[in-house]
Parts: C-alpha cells; structure tokens; sequence
C-alpha cells in the first residue's frame, strides 16, 4: 500500500534532484557553446570555471538521460495530492456502503484498490508477470498487507476474486463464505477447501494466511477500473460479515466512485 | 432539441447468476458498461434516427454496419455501443425529432416526441429495429460487454416514449 508521506518525500525529493539536474546540465552544454576567446577577453574571472566545466561536457548527455528516467519514475509514482484524494474516496466509499456496520473495527470491512501490473518485481528481485498489486486501501489499519492476485494473459489462470473480476471485465458478488479461522485447519478441512474454491484460490495460500494470524473474509463485490477505456485494475470491497454486501447503494454509489477514480487516474502523473 | 437524459441504472436489473469454476455468484455489468445517460434525435444531415449513449469515459469510435438500415458506433478498444443510427427516411418517416427531457428528481426519463408527421408506428418500429438488433447481437454471440446494458436501457426509454406518445395524440 502507498504510504502518502512517503511517497510525497519521494515525489517531491524527484522533483528538486531533476531540477538541479536540469540546472548542471544546462550549465555544461553552454560551455560546451562559449566562446573561450571572448570570455578571456571579456569574463576573465570565468576562463577557469569554464575550463572546468568544458572537461565534463560529455556528462551532459548522461544527466539528459538520467533526467528523463527520472521523469518516468515520477509519473509512475504519481502525484502525492491524487492518491491522498484516491484514498479519501475509498474511505467514503466505505462508509457509505458499510453503513450499517459502522461501529464494526476499521480493519472488518475494507475497500481495496488494485492495479493490474503486466511486468513487475516482487520484492525487487523476482520478476512477476499479470498481477493485481494493492495500490490503496480504505481506512488506517492492515495498510502494510499486500496480497498479490495471478491475472495473466491466460484468464484460466486468474487467481482470487479480484483476478476473477479482472478476467471477466464484470462485477462479481460472493456472499455466505464459510467462517474459518486458524482452528478450523484442523477441526475442518472440508471448510478450507470450500472457502478455497469458492474465492477461486489455493487452498495451501488459505492455510498459510489462517497460520499467520489472519482473518478470512466471508463477502466480497468488485468491479473493474478502466483509464482512457483501456483496463486498468480492480476495485475489491470486503468484508468479514456474511451479507453485508447485500446492499443497493454498492451499485447507486459506485458511479460517483468510478467517475471520481478514473478522472483521478488519468492525472496520476 | 438533444438533452441527455439520466438513466436510472437502479431499474435496468443486470444481475444475474451464473456458475464460474463450480462458484455460484452474482454478475452484474463493469459500472464502465452501463450508459450513463441516453438522448435521441433525428439528424437532418443524416437523413437517420439517432440514439446516443453516453458513459463514465470517452474513446474513439469505429463505425460499423449492422444490417441495411442500422448502424452502430462503438469504442474502439472496448466495443461499447455509443451510438445507433437507423435510416428512417428509408421507412417513410419523413421528418422525427426526440426530445428527452428529465422528470423531477427521481431520475425516471420522460421522453416526448415532437414532430407533426411523427406517428407512434413509426416510432415503434424504429425503436423495436434498434432493440432486436441489439438483442441478436446478444442472441448471436457477437455480443459487446454492454448489450445487455443498452437492450435495458432502450427497454427503460420506451416504455417512457410510449408515454409521451399518447400526449402527443390525445
């Protein structure tokens, strides 16, 4: 999950790196176009800077380069304003469609915004095709847990109800899932196996999460996000109560959610 | 006159269930597939009767023929219908003009017709033509992911035309 005070600190030290970039490489290519004899006659305090500078010229082409790496790396961060905002909406996306249930814990019901990525590295290193990463999510709890979801090219494959929403392009509603936790491991298999195949993942990945602590969702309702009418992520709302989505203003509010999520995605960078 | 017209998405009733993989669940349209709003109008220029459907985004449109009278503009990357054009000249309307205008707050379109040689055959013939060919679009399995949506939504707008039509005559 983006931390907006840190991506604010990266996006904003980006930003004064680029500038001093520009600055030092703009400095070397007009040395790189003075005259030395007009500055000896006329600026002859700057005959030594420009000597100095002169034997850095060829550096201007790498900080051009870097400068516009860098570019690239801001936008695809995005602006720290659109995802504060992104998150607001999350929040009141939440509250309106949990309504009922808002005395409950922040953590009971959460809304989750994912992107879908083509090509990324999961813990920097291990390269990932088709995954729907956890960009952001409602409230201030479990904002560390990032639980990837397998949406390759093959939708066969997708994994997870936000993998199956992004396979069909639709929006999917599960309610009634059994109530397991880390007793029913044991207690009841069959449970784990049911609740596996009806969130349309492995039953191992159900067992390592109710071995670490967490607690299963028992609803789910999603639905795709798009960005210039081209496929972006999923929008995954859950809950730990049975029916809580059993709710009419999931499908009157979301067009105010959609509208709002994809004018903000479009001014991302 | 060309107003846009809110759909109330509450009434189109796109859910439905199906079987995925073995799992019973709801299934409904992507919000993105259903039309925020539609308005009809005949295009002089055209010599067509024109419905136009408007959603959350905007995309290039690719014009495609669908049978000898009617044609359809969809997004280029999602397929969605924006827009049907009917050659009514074709079926000896001369002159049609649709008004859609907004009734109060409850978001239920009223939809008047507005045209001296207009008659409510004419109408209904070119809206039933706009809807089966939709519908065979779905039956045919050349299907848009909104077709359901746009069969609805001309659904919602016609029982309002029929309305309207009756005005016009009393």
């Amino acid at each position: 999950m983006k931390s907006t005070s840190k991506i604010n600190w990266v996006f904003r030290g980006i930003y004064y790196l680029q500038a001093l970039l520009i600055a030092v490489a703009s400095s070397l290519a007009g040395a790189s176009q003075a005259d030395p004899a007009w500055i000896a006659e006329h600026a002859e305090l700057f005959v030594k800077p420009h000597h100095f500078l002169l034997q850095w010229v060829w550096l201007a082409w790498i900080l051009t380069l870097l400068i516009g790496v860098l570019e690239i790396v801001r936008r695809k961060i995005g602006s720290p304003w659109v995802w504060q905002c992104i998150h607001d909406i999350l929040d009141a996306y939440k509250e309106k469609v949990f309504e009922d249930s808002r005395f409950d814990r922040d953590n009971h019901h959460r809304v989750t915004l994912f992107q879908h990525k083509k090509f990324t590295l999961k813990w920097w290193f291990i390269p990932k095709r088709g995954w729907l990463v956890p960009v952001e999510r409602s409230g201030w709890t479990n904002r560390k847990r990032r639980t990837w979801f397998r949406a390759p090219d093959d939708a066969d494959k997708a994994e997870g109800i936000a993998g199956m929403i992004w396979a069909m392009g639709k929006t999917l509603t599960v309610e009634d899932l059994p109530e397991i936790n880390k007793k029913t491991i044991i207690m009841d298999r069959d449970a784990i196996a049911n609740y596996a195949k009806q969130t349309w993942v492995r039953e191992n990945w159900v067992r390592n999460r109710l071995n670490k602590g967490y607690c299963a969702e028992r609803s789910f309702c999603g639905f795709p996000i798009e960005n210039k009418g081209k496929p972006w992520g999923v929008l995954v709302l859950s809950s730990r109560s049975p029916e809580a989505l059993a709710n009419e203003s999931i499908e009157v509010f979301d067009d105010f959610v959609v509208t709002a999520l994809s004018s903000l995605l479009e001014r991302k960078a | 006159m060309k107003h846009w017209v809110p759909i109330n998405q509450g009434t189109l009733d796109l859910g439905r269930d199906e079987t995925i993989r073995g799992v019973h669940v709801r299934v409904s349209s992507s919000p993105y597939d259903i039309p925020r709003a539609i308005r009809g109008y005949y295009c002089d220029d055209l010599g067509k009767f024109v419905i136009e459907f408007r959603y959350i985004e905007d995309e290039p449109l690719t014009k495609i023929k669908a049978d000898d009278f009617t044609w359809f503009e969809k997004g280029s990357f999602t397929g969605r219908i924006y827009k049907i054009s009917i050659d009514v000249d074709e079926a000896s309307a001369e002159q049609v003009s649709l008004v859609v205008e907004e009734h109060n707050h409850d978001d239920v379109s009223r939809v008047i017709v507005d045209s001296p040689m207009a008659s409510t055959a004419i109408f209904e013939n070119t809206f039933e033509r706009m809807r089966n060919t939709v519908d065979n679009l779905i039956k045919s399995k050349r299907e848009t992911d909104n077709s359901r949506a746009i069969s609805a939504a001309l659904g919602q707008s016609h029982e309002s035309l029929k309305e309207s039509f009756q005005k016009i005559e009393n």
